[in-house]
Order: structure tokens, then C-alpha cells, then sequence
């Protein structure tokens, strides 16, 4: 055998992915061969200069985080697929490819001139008016749409005739009543969508804010506003958005959707204090008879049992005795 | 940690009914296949890459490309060994993206207590004066800079057996390449690492 397979099988010895004949092969060779034996010498010094070497710790924060960002990002292309997929499904069960192609541009056209139509028709409405942002400075001109993402489909360079797609942001200017349901509208879109947190924690301030002030009682909360702020409480990572969110959606409980956000709370939060609102506001005397009781009471026994927190684990029990 | 392939075997049933709901669309079932793996997805990063930013878009990419191939996943493969292997790819690419930053000169000054640039050789040798902690980090340092002189490949071999302690059969499978190759990447890492570290190594 060649002495260069030797030194390979030094190496491999040390990671332990020798056969064991090969093992014995390579004893019976150390035994005879000093050359190797100074190789096998400073091969150990060398993997304990290694044992120097910190890799990064992997530590609970940076997993949580890693979670809560990849949900976003998931959610975000779920919603993308799902409105993409029902209008497909619809035009595939109904009509030939050529002439959905032709529907298509023709749906395409229509939804602009119901945007259009309705766009415009705000301004004239008493309490809410909507325009384009002259003043704003990134526009190309005063009120002009933003064009981005342009891409160049064809180019006849005979004739000059060009193709290619573009988008257009136009700013706009709402002004309105917080009680107005369009204005909740794009709050609730802020809350889920925009980036910057203190945005997000002023759009949950506000609908929560409207949400205390109507006097005849709790107000219905709209489906669209109901979802931003469950998404909000399960998967937003700033604190203080999350806390406004709890705050809101526990006087609609025992609403079902609600009660799982909150149970979702229990499972998988990290603050202590937003799984002490969970607990405090999911009251089972409130549940009786109805299946998520039972939901309810399992999380409360498992938090009893086996949650991190002492402070969970006793009011969970205390919730339990409550209705023992 | 060498055992997770093998142990992922064990798992197979669980693995594929949460496979099967999260095909269907159950975003539950894909979270709970999302944590019981991605500690080690990230550990592999980690190893692989030396911040955890780079860790985390690492994490990122290989979850949301599970996410947009789950649906065609037609279960050819253990799930384990599908996920590793887009874990390997992405790295290989992340590595690929940055490679024109990961390549520091060993020769790369340093600066003294007294803010004056000192050859990061002089630093380590000289370590009379230097208590033990900042002697393991300054090595831990040199190590981290030796790593960046390897290939991607090389790098990632060395790691997931080296820091991760996967057996070279499996990084063969997640490589997608002969358990020679992988036997070759990690004798030229090691050869080129000894060669690097060759003053400190004594």
C-alpha cells in the first residue's frame, strides 16, 4: 500500500471512519513507520487547535426569530397564491385558453375602471376623502405615479416600436373618520403589511382606540380587521404591537377564531406577559358545552404542567381550579 | 448529532402524515415539521457561515424553498435527507454569493491596545502578556480565517463533520456525490487548514 493512503487513512482514523480492518491495517503500519507516527503526532495537535474554534450558539431567541420571520414570509406568499389560484381555478373550469385570454385582459380592464369609479367618487363623500399626494416627494412629478420594475418584453429597432411592463405607485392622501370602514380598511392593511413598527403599533392603537370609544356596546369587528389583528398577535415581532392586539381581540372572545389565536398564544409565545392576558381572558365558564372547551382545558393543563415559566405554570392551575 | 439521518427513519411515520396535511395546505402541520428540524438546519449554518445574520437568511431560504416544493415532494427520498440536501445547496450558494468578501488574507493586520496595525501573526505568538480568554478567542479567530481560504465545498465538508459530526456517508447523500468525493474535499481541507495553522500547531 502507498504511504500517501496511509496518511489519508491518519485522518480518517481520527473521525473514526475507519473499517475496523483498515484500523488494524494502519496500527500494524504506525507500528513500523516512524514518518507516520510523526504525522499522527501533529494531526492531534492540529484538531486540538481546532477544538478552539467556537462556532456560532445556536440560542432560543435566534430560533424564535428565525421562526416568526419565516411565518411572515409565508403568510405573505400564501395570500399572493390563494387569490391567484381561486381566479384560476374559476377560468379553468369554465372556459377554453384562447378565450381566457381574452376575458383576462377584459377582467383586467373592468377592475381599473371600477377602481377608477371608485376612487374618484370618494372625494365627493361627506367624512372621507381620498386624493392623490401632490406634495410627495418621491413621485417622479407632483401627484404623478412612481413607475418601477421595469421590464423590456421587445424592441424592433427598425421601427422603434418598444414593449415592455412597468408598475406604478401613486401616493395618496386619506382623510377620514376612524369609524369609517374603509379607513379601518387600510389600517388593517398598515397593520399587517408595513414595515416599519411604529406604524404597525399606531394602526392597532387606533382601531383599538375607535373600538372603545363606540358607546352601544362592543362594535362588530369586521372579518378583514378580526384577521390583521389575529396575524398580527401570532406572527408580528414586535412586543408592542402584539400586546395592543392581545388587548383588542380579548372583548371579542369567545369568538373561535379568537379563542385559537389565544390558545396559538400559549403554545408558542416567548413573553410571559401576553401568555398571562391569553390565560386571564380565556374564562372556560364562558365555554361550556361548546368543543373548544375542551381545547382550552388541555392547554391549560399542559401549561400547568410543563410550561418554562413557575408563573404560567400556577396561574394555569389556578384557571383550572376555577372551574373544578 | 450523527445519527440523524438514521434517526429520522424512526420518525418516518409522523414525518409523512404532517408531510401529507401540510400538502393539503395545513399550516400547522408545516410549522410542526419546521421546528422538529430546524435546529439542526440552523446548526449546519452556523457551522457553515460566521454570523448569524448569514445564519438566519440561510434558515430563510432553505424553509421557504421547503415551503414552495413541499407540494411536489413525492416521497422518493426520506423528508430528512431532501431537506438537508436544499440546506447544503443553499449554503453552497450563500457561500457562492459572498464568496468576495469570505476570502481574508492571513497576513490581514490587526490593530494593538495602542490602535497601531499589528500582523495578526505577531498577535498570536506573542501571547506572554495575554490572558488566556483572549488567547482562545484570538486563536478561535485565526481558525475562523483559515476556514475562509477553503472552497465552498471543502469548507462545507469540513464542518458538517467536523463541527456537526455527520459521518461522511451521509454528507455523501446530502452532497448528492461519492463518498470518495467527500473523502477528497475533506482531506484537502484539512491539508490546506494544517498548512495555514501550521506555526500554532505546535
Amino acid at each position: 500500500m502507498k504511504h500517501k493512503q496511509f496518511k489519508e487513512w491518519l485522518q480518517l482514523s481520527l473521525y473514526q471512519e475507519l473499517s475496523e480492518q483498515e484500523r488494524t491495517i494502519l496500527e500494524d503500519h504506525l507500528l513500523a513507520c516512524e514518518s507516520c507516527r510523526s504525522e499522527m503526532q501533529e494531526l492531534k495537535k492540529f484538531h486540538e487547535l481546532l477544538a478552539y474554534r467556537r462556532p456560532l450558539e445556536i440560542q432560543e431567541p435566534l430560533i424564535q426569530d428565525a421562526r416568526r420571520t419565516l411565518r411572515l414570509r409565508i403568510l405573505a406568499e400564501a395570500e399572493q397564491r390563494s387569490l391567484w389560484t381561486k381566479l384560476r381555478g374559476v377560468m379553468d373550469g369554465m372556459i377554453s385558453r384562447p378565450v381566457q385570454a381574452a376575458l383576462a385582459g377584459t377582467a383586467t380592464l373592468a377592475v381599473g375602471i371600477l377602481v377608477g369609479y371608485l376612487v374618484f367618487k370618494f372625494p365627493t363623500e361627506n367624512n372621507f376623502t381620498l386624493a392623490r399626494l401632490s406634495s410627495a416627494s418621491t413621485a417622479m412629478d407632483a401627484g404623478e405615479p412612481q413607475i418601477t420594475n421595469i421590464r423590456f418584453v421587445d424592441r424592433n429597432a427598425q421601427s422603434g416600436d418598444v414593449e415592455f411592463t412597468f408598475e406604478t405607485i401613486t401616493p395618496m392622501h386619506i382623510r377620514g373618520n376612524v369609524n369609517d370602514e374603509r379607513v379601518q380598511k387600510v389600517l388593517a392593511r398598515a397593520l399587517v403589511s408595513d414595515q416599519n413598527a411604529g406604524t404597525r403599533l399606531r394602526a392597532v392603537n387606533m382601531i383599538g382606540t375607535q373600538m372603545e370609544q363606540k358607546s352601544n356596546g362592543v362594535p362588530k369587528l369586521e372579518t378583514e380587521i378580526k384577521t390583521a389583528l389575529i396575524t398580527a398577535l401570532l406572527h408580528d415581532r414586535n412586543l408592542g404591537v402584539r400586546r395592543e392586539a392581545i388587548n383588542v381581540l380579548k372583548n371579542y372572545l369567545p369568538d373561535p377564531a379568537i379563542v385559537h389565536a389565544f390558545l396559538n398564544v400559549l403554545a408558542n409565545e416567548t413573553n410571559t406577559g401576553l401568555k398571562i392576558t391569553a390565560i386571564n381572558s380565556l374564562d372556560l365558564s364562558k365555554y361550556e358545552n361548546q368543543p373548544m372547551n375542551q381545547e382550552i382545558l388541555e392547554m391549560l393543563k399542559n401549561k400547568a404542567k410543563s410550561d418554562d415559566n413557575n408563573y404560567i405554570r400556577i396561574k394555569a392551575k389556578l384557571a383550572l381550579q376555577e372551574v373544578q | 448529532m450523527s445519527d440523524t439521518l438514521r434517526n429520522s427513519g424512526s420518525m418516518l411515520a409522523n414525518d409523512t402524515e404532517l408531510i401529507m396535511q401540510a400538502q393539503r395546505g395545513n399550516m400547522n402541520a408545516f410549522e410542526q415539521l419546521v421546528q422538529r428540524y430546524d435546529k439542526r438546519v440552523l446548526t449546519i449554518a452556523a457551522g457553515y457561515v460566521s454570523s448569524s445574520d448569514d445564519a438566519k437568511d440561510i434558515y430563510q431560504e432553505v424553509f421557504f424553498r421547503v415551503y414552495k416544493g413541499l407540494p411536489k415532494f413525492r416521497f422518493e427520498s426520506e423528508f430528512s435527507t431532501w431537506l438537508f440536501r436544499i440546506t447544503t445547496n443553499v449554503c453552497l450558494s450563500h457561500r457562492m454569493r459572498g464568496r468576495k468578501h469570505a476570502h481574508t488574507s492571513l497576513d490581514q493586520n490587526m490593530n494593538d491596545e495602542e490602535g497601531r496595525p499589528q500582523a495578526l501573526k505577531e498577535t498570536l505568538t506573542d501571547q506572554t502578556t495575554a490572558d488566556q480568554q483572549t488567547h482562545d478567542s484570538e486563536i478561535s479567530a485565526r481558525v475562523e480565517q483559515a476556514l475562509k481560504t477553503l472552497s465552498p465545498r471543502q469548507r462545507m465538508v469540513f464542518s458538517l463533520r467536523h463541527d456537526d459530526g455527520y459521518k461522511l456517508k451521509e454528507i455523501a447523500v446530502m452532497l448528492k456525490c461519492s463518498e470518495g468525493a467527500v473523502k477528497r474535499y475533506l482531506f484537502e481541507a484539512t491539508t490546506r487548514l494544517r498548512k495555514q495553522l501550521k506555526e500554532f500547531a505546535v
